[in-house]
């Protein structure tokens, strides 16, 4: 009983500290935020439409066919190409100040010679890969009278239907806002008992320690998931992300061992840290590095191998490869996982445990 | 004025070598998101991926001959992983690769009979790495039929608004770049600045009959000696992971470089007055450069493709904020190449930024220039 009572004062007495003190939370808000919205918009938002002029100079069926392919063709999630002008002189305009990458003119004399012209602004080699890679899909069909080989390449997905990339960055978001920020405000609570000088009451009650380090774990992970649904929402409401409730649902019980670990991991990090300016970098540094190279920007298998070397002993490349697919209806947790999740959270516990030992025998616990 | 100013120096080094913990922030985070950024580079160029070549003969060997010769200025278009059926599967379904591109086993005879096809079977969770695979495949397919029956394909006569396609990588390099320094110049000034309440020094040095010149020209000297050791080990950085080449960095990129310290710098004593203490200063200063770089590191890519919605929206923004056309100014100075958009404007526009965020900063100085405990 009393034990419960101070697992609960402490947690209580957490939360008034971090609505009181909100540079606590800046970074465990902020940083899962900006990835989404930045990320969302620069590299996905759009889906795969990219935009481009057609100019058809020909009055001919085969020209207007192949404009009709061009404004035809699609992926799975959008059309491959957003037309935003069919005049000429427009689209010269827009491609030679680079408002458009690619202006495709089908000239006058289409359908005797079957050639096009293309006007690049060729700002570097990936947007030229874009829009070549598009054109070549449409050009590779375009009827061509007499043509003895055409070779077509058929897409097949797990899922029936492709997830868009700004849903996977938002999925990506929210599992960041998730594990970092348990880690980082379970890291922060454990200082600011140092550093605001509670620590020596902490040490000194005839309760085990421990408990107080428990609470922090528990106050970190009520306060990261609440945190998490703000990347989650914008998620929904600008990423085209549609996981349904229930894989939501799973993959928030899912992640509650992995933050139960993390939040261990960070309050044993900031035994050895020991102040906020140390640690709150080297997290933020850590869960970045995690994010990008370990399947958080895109799936581990499709990075380059130094990254997927990295990722193979990495054990936090496991949040993203897990849960990525559980929250999108992919994969769902199998025994062996969830076993290797559970151990993840004793092992928190265990350095939740080991770092209020460390603690206690410090040379500064003894000077108090 | 030049004592006391170099006196000032003097003592921030000093306190940066006892205590380096932001001085090392300044460079660790820079250098680890170039590190980062390599990553992610390599990912857009190079497409690892299993092959389920199940046909054997002269034109599956075709085929595969262009898969491997498929590439950019930036590297391979394809990491083939295998070309064994059943080993190509094994790492499908293990997760290790994101899909299988069959070659079926009647792939001869139906080039023979002039319609063959392929089939990417992908783990689509993530539809960019779906459209990828696709493009390179039609790329490979263009290639194909373009070899095979040149005569029955529509043409293309390309015009390129320059020479040569800029690298990705190159590219990129000129964003990273500004990052670093916009980082390092950010942290360095602004913690150098909060420091000073931190320790209880502020109050002697604004109050000095010296001034506020041997202050203010004091901490950016520090901060500009602190930043060009970031920026040497930057640029070994990049020139190690992404094969930029600094030594193009020539006189063209030396105004735009300038610019962003002194841009970085102001940012950066506007925070440390505001704030007057480091711990929420450096996150604040991750995230302004994340905006930066993302934002305004990718204005001339994003706007042949912002046509919309907040994306198009976000464009404007970044059009008419001259950091953008400092980047492309970097980029095309290393590529000997003339931007579209002329300094003149930028360069006068930057300026007038910096005087404005160093005035701001004085003015919110002067507003709140009260000293507690004991100062």
């Amino acid at each position: 009983m009393t034990v419960s009572r101070a697992f609960l004062a402490v947690h209580k007495r957490n939360l008034a500290l971090l609505r009181r003190q909100k540079s606590l939370l800046i970074q465990a808000a902020i940083v899962p935020i900006a990835m989404l919205i930045l990320s969302t918009l620069v590299y996905g938002g759009f889906g795969d439409a990219y935009a481009i002029g057609v100019v058809n100079q020909s009055d001919s069926k085969a020209a207007q066919k192949l404009e009709q392919q061009l404004h035809d063709a699609e992926s799975d999630i959008t059309p491959l190409f957003d037309v935003v002008t069919d005049d000429y002189d427009e689209a010269r305009s827009l491609v030679d100040r680079g408002r458009l990458h690619t202006v495709v003119v089908i000239p006058p004399d289409y359908s005797s010679n079957y050639r096009l012209e293309v006007r690049n602004y060729n700002v570097n080699t990936d947007a030229m890969k874009n829009t070549k890679g598009r054109l070549q899909l449409v050009l590779n069909q375009a009827d061509v009278p007499g043509a003895e080989l055409r070779i077509t390449n058929e897409m097949e997905g797990a899922q029936p239907h492709d997830v868009w990339r700004s849903a996977y960055l938002g999925g990506s978001a929210v599992l960041l806002a998730l594990f970092f920020g348990a880690m980082l405000i379970a890291a922060n609570l454990f200082l600011l008992e140092r550093e605001n000088s509670t620590h020596k009451e902490i040490m000194l009650t005839p309760l085990n320690p421990v408990v107080a380090g428990l609470a922090n774990v528990l106050s970190a992970l009520v306060v990261s998931t609440g945190l998490s649904l703000v990347p989650l929402g914008l998620s929904y409401w600008m990423a085209e992300f549609k996981a349904d409730f229930w894989h939501v649902l799973m993959t928030y019980v899912g992640m509650l061992p992995v933050m139960v670990a993390c939040a261990g991991l960070g309050i044993f990090a900031g035994h050895f840290l020991k102040s906020f300016r140390a640690a709150q970098p080297i997290i933020t540094i850590g869960a970045m590095t995690t994010f990008f190279v370990s399947g958080g920007f895109n799936l581990v298998g499709y990075l380059p191998p130094a990254a997927r070397a990295f990722s193979e002993w990495w054990p936090f490349s496991r949040i993203f490869s897990w849960f990525n697919p559980l929250l999108h209806g992919f994969d769902g947790l199998g025994t062996g996982k969830i076993v290797a999740l559970l151990v993840a959270a004793v092992i928190g516990v265990l350095l939740v445990h080991w770092a209020y030992v460390l603690e206690r025998r410090s040379r500064e616990a003894r000077k108090m | 004025m030049f004592k006391a100013t170099r006196a000032l120096v003097a003592k921030d080094l000093l306190v940066s070598r006892r205590n380096p913990v932001f001085f090392l922030l300044g460079v660790v985070v820079p250098l680890m998101f170039v590190l980062l950024y390599a990553f992610i580079v390599g990912a857009a160029t190079t497409a690892p991926i299993g092959f389920a070549v199940e046909s054997q003969g002269p034109q599956t060997q075709k085929f595969m001959q262009t898969i491997r010769s498929m590439q950019s200025e930036d590297g391979d278009a394809w990491e083939i992983r295998t070309t064994d059926p059943d080993e190509a599967r094994k790492l499908y379904e293990s997760g290790e690769t994101v899909g299988v591109i069959t070659i079926p086993a009647s792939f001869e005879s139906d080039m023979e009979k002039g319609r063959a096809k392929t089939e990417v079977l992908t783990r689509n969770i993530n539809s960019d790495i779906t459209k990828n695979l696709n493009l390179r495949m039609q790329d490979a397919i263009g290639m194909v039929q373009q070899a095979e029956d040149s005569d029955h394909l529509v043409a293309v006569k390309e015009q390129n608004r320059w020479s040569t396609d800029m690298s990705f990588t190159r590219y990129m390099g000129a964003s990273l770049l500004m990052f670093a320094i916009l980082y390092a110049s950010m942290v360095n000034t602004g913690t150098l600045i909060a420091r000073e309440w931190e320790e209880r020094t502020a109050k002697t040095l604004v109050l000095s009959p010296k001034g506020w010149w041997p202050l203010v020209i004091g901490k950016w000297l520090t901060a500009f000696i602190q930043t060009a050791i970031t920026m040497v080990l930057v640029g070994g950085v990049l020139w190690l992971a992404l094969d930029y080449p600094v030594h193009r960095l020539g006189p063209g990129s030396w105004g735009p470089l300038l610019l962003f310290f002194l841009y970085g710098s102001a940012l950066g004593v506007l925070l440390g007055v505001a704030l007057r203490r480091s711990l929420p200063l450096v996150p604040i200063a991750a995230v302004v450069t994340l905006v930066h770089f993302l934002v305004f590191g990718f204005e001339s890519y994003m706007r042949g493709y912002a046509h919309e919605g907040l994306v198009e929206f976000l464009w404007w923004c970044a059009r008419f904020w001259p950091v953008s056309s400092a980047i492309d100014q970097i980029r095309y100075a290393v590529e000997g190449l003339e931007p579209y958009y002329s300094q003149s404007h930028y360069l006068l526009w930057l300026s007038a930024v910096i005087v404005a965020l160093v005035g701001a900063a004085i003015a919110v100085l002067r507003k709140r220039i009260r000293f507690t405990q004991g100062q």
